[in-house]
Order: C-alpha cells, then structure tokens, then sequence
C-alpha cells in the first residue's frame, strides 16, 4: 500500500518534472548565493579558507542535504555522491569509502579534525557515526598527507559537528523497516562566555537476512549509544578553551553459520565495540595575525568478541582487541599580508594496540612529526599553496610529505585547478604484529615483527621444508606511498549553473600485500607481509548542479575511473599473462584490452538527484538515481553467513579480465518527501532502495527496501 | 541441380581435408588423459581438517602409451612422471632411476614447437621438485587449486625422449567452475604430446 502510494507520488511528481523542463523558461536567478560563496573550510588547508578559492578537489555535504534525506549513519550520507563509493570489508560486509578508486585504507576519516580510529582489516566502519548531530562534512580528494601524514592517501573526509552558536533543543525519531530505529536529543546553550552542547543518539536494528534458507541473518541485530558533548570557555576574545567528548557503545547479538573445512557449524554469541575520545583544545589569538592552537587527542577503541558452537556450547572463536591513540598537537597561523599566510605545527603520537590476534602483548609506536605550509599569490590572483610534512616513526621509515597546488581565475565564471603532492600509508599494526594460524585451512600468517622469530624458531626445529624466500630478507615493511596528480576546473555559468570537473591520477608504490614464505613439513604455508604491488587509479569525476527555478534544482554527479595493478600491466605487455578457457580446457594469451583491473572497482558511477520544493506547503521532495557500473569482486572469501561465493577468477589467473564473472551493474532509487508543520516540527518519510534490488550472494552489504518516517522536533533561538 | 553443387562442394572439401592430413603426417599428436586419479581422499577429518582416506601414494604414468604404471614398478624406468595430490615428480634423482627431467616453459602448449636450444633440464632433489608449485594456484579463499594458465610442462622421460604437458584440470570431470566441497580434487586431466624419435620437435 505504501509502496502504491510512493509510486502515485512518484508519477505526479514526475509529470511536474516535465513540465518544468519544457515548459519553463530557464529563469536563472539574478539573486546572488552569498552564503556559499563567502563558507570557509578548515579541512583543506588547516586554517579557515574560502571554499571558492581552495585549489585542491573538494567537496561539500551540508547538514540540510543530510536532513533533508533523512539520513542517520555516516554510511548511508556518502553512499548519495557519484565520487565516493561505499564498499565493504574483506568479508563481504559493513561499510567503508572509497575515494578516487583507492581501498578504505587509504582515506582518513577525521571527526572535528581528529582521526577516528579502530579500524577492521583497514577499513572504518562508516555505520559508527551518527549523522545527527553533524553540522557538514568536508571531503579533500587526492593526498593531504603534507598536513595530515599517515593514512591520507586517497583522501581526507572531516566530519565537523555542531557548532553551538545559538541556544537549541533537538529531538528526532526516525523509525524504519526490520524494526529500525534511530533515536537523538540534542540541547545547547550558547552564553556569554560559555557554549555548551551535548547529545545522545540510541541506534538499534534487528539486521536483515537476504538468504532465509541458510542459518542466521546476514546482518544480525546490534544496537548502539552515542554520547557526545562539547564545551568551549572564552574567558577572553583572544582566549578560546574547548573540550569534547564522545563515546560509543554498540552491542551485536550474533548467530550465523560459518564454513571451516567444508563444514557449516553454527555460531552464536555476543560481541562490544566501544570507542570514545576526549579533545581538549586551547586557542590564544595573539593579535590580529598570529594565532596559536594546542591540541591534544586522546581515543580507545575496543571489541570482544565470543562465539560458541551452538550445537556443543564449546568455545569457537574468542578476541579482544584493544586500541589507543594519543596526540598532542601544536599549530601556529601567521598572516603576513592579505593572501599571505604561513602555518607550522608539530606534534607527537602514541599509539597501541592489544589483541588476541597479536599475541596479547601491547605493542606500540610512536611518530614525531612537523609541518609547514605556504598560501600565497605570487601574481596577481594566481593562489598558490605550497607545503611539507616530516612524519618520523619507530617502526618504519622517515616520510616527507611535499604538495603544491594552484589555482587560477581564468575568466569570471571559470577558473582552473592543479595540485600535485605525496600521500603515505603507514605499515598498520595488523601487518606488523598479526600472530595468526589457521590450522585446519593449514596456514599461518605472521606480521613483518614477529615473523623472523617464527621462521628461526621452525628452522631450529627442522620443521622448515621449502623457503622461498632469503630470510635475511623478510620482516621490512615501509610505508606504502603515492604520488598524485589532480587537475581541474570549476565552471559557474551563472549563480544557478555550476559544473567542477577533476581528472584524478594517483601513482601507488610498495602496497603491502601478503607473500608466501615458506612451508613446512606438514604443508603448512607460512605467510607475512610485504611491500610488492604497484598500482595506478586514474579517471575524471563531474559534478553539475543547475537551479532550474528557485524550488527547482537538479545535481548531476559522474566518475570514470580506472584502478589497474601496474606490474600486472607490465606482465601483460610482455606476453605473460594467460587465461584458461574453463570450457574448452585450452590456455589463450591476455591481451591489454582484456584486463579489466583491480576488484571492487566499477568503470562508470552516476547519480541524478532531483529536489522540489512546495514552499505553500512547506513540503520538499528529494528523489536520488545511484548507478553503478559492473565490479569484479577477486579475491574474496565466504560472507560470513557461511556461503562460498562462487570464484570470480573463471580462467585461473589471478586478475581480473573479460573473461571473468561480474557482479552485475545496478541503480538503487531514494525518495524523501518532507513537510514542516507549525513551526518546529517536520516529518519526513520515503524509502531508500525503493525497488528493493538485491544481490545476496555478491553484495551481502546491500539491504533491500528501506521505508522509513522520521520526526524531528526543533527549538532554535535565533 | 542445387543438390548436385552442394554434393560436388562437399567432395571438394573432403578432398582438402584429406591432403591436410597427409601433409601432417609428421605432426606429433597430443593426447588428453581424463581423471586420472591422484591419491584422492574420501574426506576431512572433521576436528583437524586433514585429508582422510588416501594412500599417500603416487599414480605413475608412462607418456610413450598412455599408460598407468603399477605402484609396485616405482623403482624401475618404466615410468616418467607420477602425480599425488598437487605434487608431481619425474623418474630421476631422488624421485627414480630415469634420466627423466622438466622444466616449465611459459607460453602456450601450441606455440612450443620445439625444446628451446637454451633449456635446462631439472632433476627432483632434496630441496625442490623439478616441477615445482608453479603450474597451478591455490585460491584460499575459495580453497580451489586451479592449473595455472600458460605453464606448459617440458619433460624428457626416464628413457631420454621429449615430451610437453599442460595441466588442465584438477578437479573430477574438469567442471567450468569447481566447487571445493562438492568436486573431488586430485583428479588430473591434461594434454600432452611426445616424440617418439627422440628429437626435440613437437611437429
């Protein structure tokens, strides 16, 4: 029924469509949008700059786009622009982004300038983070690591919460399919001298089965609490003291079926994630050109796990894993002259990490580190931006970090873009410390610290059979880096007609991937890691926006990108990669043209988004296209609902070519409608995926049809 | 009248067919062996998940005839290459008393026209089998061990002759996409061609 009458919405409003697009006169506002144009990022550049003259791609996603979705987690914000492909961990599940085609690793995910930390296999899960109380989210494409050193590779996403510059009192309830529910209160008080602001956000869902016929839910219930708070003390107009807070709690009811050694047994058990962090920040203005900040960052990040056989009761997997990360900061801006400005910071981390999986001894690390940054005009209107990072580490080499990037009014309404910099990805504790046998699949994988003992340890006992590798040899791991190239323009025809064009290249060196280093007498495999790949991504990423009328607007969002892994590349060209044809029997050479690339990876992303406002009745409608293009998904292993996903690889040779299986292309449709009522309420309700396309075996990740309605209760004292 | 062209067409067809064959007299055919058996198992034990049910012994195999060796001749020349599980060994060094050898050209089983003037021959010793691990690949994630595509065994026998062998399949009846717990492994299915007269050409 309620499907019906979306789909009768859906056909008006469609009608309407049409006729705007032809009957309507283009009526290009002459009204300028001053509010957009004068916004400043602090993300790009680490002090507040004008969006309009930031020369490095970036991307803005404002709290009203957010609301006016109806979005609640992090996940499901993303997931609406073309550029940012939200994808998931190694086991077929949860969610992490990838920026300009490179894994979840290699994005840094900073909250209010600081890193969110506890990641799996090396992604962030996405769903962690409320999108309630967030005020807009930040996103620098290509490496900023000459700022932010480690991990912003692909690219830097800050999610910046409210603010607290008036007095409010928010509450919002959104309540959606399988018995989801998202809960949020927020109140702040803005005095004199005195801001304060907390919230509390209750998230809990009975997960979703896709494959009934296997045991378990592919998503099993959790719920979670977020409790955050911010206070800032101005004591003095050049004295700012600032402190935020915020914990997580999640708890996860699993019970599923797993598959070891070609058997399914079935699991259960209760599982925590716990994250919470403390940021007390002291800001001194000293005069009108001189600003020191001091930082410092305290966050744990915590998970256990326990599952039993459900059968006999007897334990089946146990693990704590236990995180903390400290940094204290120290940052200076000194204006020179108007459009002329020098930044330089220091500041020192510590960070450890305990895990079943590491042995549960704590190991540690420690980076010092030292950045400096340029933004000047050195001609007229020409803004230039040039500046270095040193990060030094105990345990892997020293990493500079350079970038330069310009940008050039070239006419009015079109000025061009280009930077060039350095992005690293520090060894994580995983491949450096990861004590790991499986010996019923019989191997093991050690991480680059530990695996030396391990090997001198089997040689001493003659239980090595093969080496294949010099053992002086293993056991060094640097940092994976890149070089990156971005080159764009921005185009603004009029205040209602805009258009960001980027071309995108990123050079990756050393990634780290897992080598076979010998076997043992009982055929065991022994694994660690290193640094052996090389790859490339490259493509063009297009964004337009075109106010048709003043309720009118349409946004149009496009990626192509390529992700290739470069020695395959080389192997190819020389006449060495084959396939086998699983019919025939028969081996044939891969050509160039053949290789499609990296797993994961689709060619062509787009979305159309349409929004519609009815101003007499307070009602907005919002309605978003998402296609994506064929992905090829090797390697990969089991979803955790203990199903094989059938290989990928049909012709045995380790990458992905045209003669390989897909995962088919789809598009997903969003609709929120929206209406205010009295004067603070609103209600907003719609569905996400409402053709409900799923894709069980390949896309674990995707739920099907989401319908959802949502209340919020606003109180803001302007 | 039509039927009469067509019937005059197929004659000539014949015809070419036939001379193509006679030209190709030389040509030294290959022959594809289908599941031959590798020591397979009749399951996993269901605590440490190790094979259950194999003899840990070797299937033999002579390529002048196609033929299957019994086990009981392993010490003798009358095999050239033996297959257990995912290990292949040749009748020399320490595997047997043959002047058996191979090594792994990298290309395609048809363009190997003849044993390149530049070969090496390896022997299987203590530390490494002459047919190494390279020929096939082990996915762990769907725990299937597919023959590496464009590796073509190049083998000299036990009696000194030369032979070329690509691995096709491993897996019972070579299904198009294999399945861990359903098909049986250790099953072989390859191609292979050998030169009688002792030459190293393949046509």
């Amino acid at each position: 029924m309620i499907g019906l009458s979306v789909l009768c919405t859906f056909a008006v409003w469609m009608k309407r469509v049409y006729y705007l697009l032809f009957i309507t006169v283009w009526n290009l506002s002459a009204q300028k949008d001053s509010v957009a144009l004068s916004e400043v990022s602090v993300t790009a550049t680490r002090s507040e700059r004008v969006i309009s003259r930031i020369p490095l791609p970036f991307q803005l996603i404002h709290n009203q786009v957010i609301r006016s979705y109806a979005q609640v987690r992090l996940q499901e914000v993303l997931s609406e622009f073309a550029g940012l492909s939200v994808v998931p961990q190694i086991n077929g599940l949860g969610s992490g982004i990838q920026v300009q085609g490179l894994n979840p690793d290699y994005t840094l995910i900073l909250m209010d300038g600081e890193p969110l930390i506890g990641r799996y296999t090396g992604s962030l899960e996405l769903s962690r983070v409320s999108a309630f109380n967030i005020r807009k989210i930040e996103i620098v494409k290509g490496p900023s690591s000459s700022l932010y050193g480690s991990e912003a590779l692909a690219g830097v996403i800050n999610i910046i919460t409210d603010q607290t510059l008036t007095d409010k009192l928010m509450a919002g309830v959104r309540i959606s399919s399988r018995t989801t529910s998202d809960l949020n209160v927020l109140g702040a008080l803005n005095r004199k001298k005195v801001r304060v602001q907390t919230s509390l956000n209750r998230f809990a869902t009975n997960g979703y089965d896709l494959s009934p016929a296997i045991f378990g839910q592919t998503v099993s219930p959790f719920h979670n609490y977020t409790l955050s708070g911010k206070i800032i003390y101005t004591p003095h107009p050049r004295h700012e003291i600032g402190v935020s807070l915020r914990t997580f709690k999640e708890f996860q009811t699993n019970q599923y079926q797993v598959l070891t050694s070609g058997d399914s047994i079935r699991v259960s058990g209760d599982g925590t994630v716990q994250d919470w962090n403390i940021i007390p920040t002291y800001q001194w203005t000293l005069n009108a050109r001189l600003r020191l900040q001091c930082r410092s960052y305290w966050s744990g990040y915590r998970t256990k796990t326990n599952l039993i056989h459900l059968e006999t009761g007897d334990a089946f997997y146990h693990d704590n894993f236990t995180q903390h990360f400290i940094r204290n900061e120290m940052l200076s801006t000194y204006k020179i002259k108007e459009n002329f400005r020098i930044i330089a910071g220091t500041g020192i981390i510590h960070e450890s990490v305990t895990s079943s999986r590491y042995g549960d001894q704590s190991n540690n690390q420690r980076t010092t580190y030292g950045f400096s940054q340029l933004e000047f005009e050195p001609i007229r209107s020409l803004q230039m931006i040039a500046g270095i990072r040193l990060d030094k580490n105990s345990n892997y080499n020293m990493q500079w970090s350079p970038k330069l990037a310009v940008l050039y009014p070239l006419t009015r309404w079109m000025q061009l873009k280009c930077s060039s910099g350095t992005g690293f990805k520090a060894p994580d504790f995983r491949q450096l410390y990861l004590n790991f046998s499986n010996d019923a699949a019989s191997y093991a994988v050690y991480g680059t610290e530990v695996i030396q003992s391990k090997i001198r340890q089997l040689m001493e006992n003659q239980q090595i059979n093969v080496l294949y590798v010099d053992p002086a040899s293993i056991g060094k791991v640097s940092a994976e880096s890149s070089v990156a190239f971005n080159a764009g323009m921005n185009i603004t025809v009029s205040p209602s007609v805009n258009m960001d064009l980027n071309y995108f290249r990123n050079d990756i060196k050393g990634l780290i991937e897992t080598q076979l280093v010998a076997s043992t007498i009982q055929q065991r495999n022994i694994y660690t890691y290193t640094n052996i790949h090389r790859a490339y991504t490259t493509g063009v990423e297009l964004n337009t926006s075109l106010k048709v009328t003043n309720h009118f607007t349409i946004q149009a969002g496009y990626q192509f990108l390529i992700a290739k892994d470069k020695d395959v590349v080389d192997r190819i060209r020389k006449g060495e990669v084959f396939g086998r044809d699983p019919y025939t029997l028969e081996s044939y050479r891969i050509t160039a043209r053949d290789y499609t690339g990296l797993s994961n990876r689709s060619r062509h992303q787009a979305s159309l988004k349409f929004g519609y406002s009815i101003p007499k009745w307070k009602t907005d409608i919002q309605l978003r296209l998402h296609y994506r293009d064929r992905f090829g998904l090797f390697p990969t292993s089991g979803n955790v609902s203990g199903v094989v996903v059938p290989q990928s690889d049909l012709n045995g040779n380790g990458i992905l070519d045209r003669y390989d299986r897909f995962v088919n292309s789809y598009y997903l449709i969003n609709l929120t409608i929206g209406k205010s009522f009295f004067q603070h309420f609103e209600c907003r309700f719609g569905a996400e995926n409402v053709f409900n396309y799923t894709d069980p075996l390949n896309i674990p990740n995707l739920p099907g049809r989401n319908i959802f309605i949502q209340f919020n209760y606003n109180l803001i004292k302007s | 009248m039509k039927i009469f062209y067509l019937f005059s067409l197929l004659t000539v067809f014949a015809f070419l067919s036939c001379n193509k064959d006679d030209n190709n007299v030389t040509t030294v055919r290959s022959t594809t062996i289908k599941n031959l058996a590798a020591d397979p198992t009749t399951g996993f034990d269901p605590t440490t998940g190790a094979p259950v049910g194999d003899k840990k012994i070797f299937t033999f195999f002579r390529l002048s005839d196609s033929a299957i060796v019994d086990h009981a001749d392993s010490a003798t020349t009358k095999w050239d290459i033996g297959f257990r599980a995912n290990k292949i060994i040749i009748n020399s060094g320490i595997s047997g008393p043959g002047q058996a050898g191979a090594f792994i050209y990298n290309g395609l089983f048809s363009d190997l026209k003849s044993v390149p003037a530049d070969s090496v021959f390896k022997t299987d010793t203590n530390t490494a089998l002459a047919i190494g691990s390279s020929w096939s690949t082990y996915n762990p994630a769907t725990m299937i061990v597919s023959p590496t595509p464009g590796k073509v065994l190049v083998l000299r026998t036990a009696d000194g002759k030369y032979a070329k062998m690509e691995i096709l399949s491993y897996y019972k009846n070579a299904p198009v996409s294999p399945n861990a717990f359903q098909d049986e492994a250790r099953y072989y299915t390859y191609r292979y061609s050998y030169q009688a007269d002792g030459s190293k050409k393949f046509e």
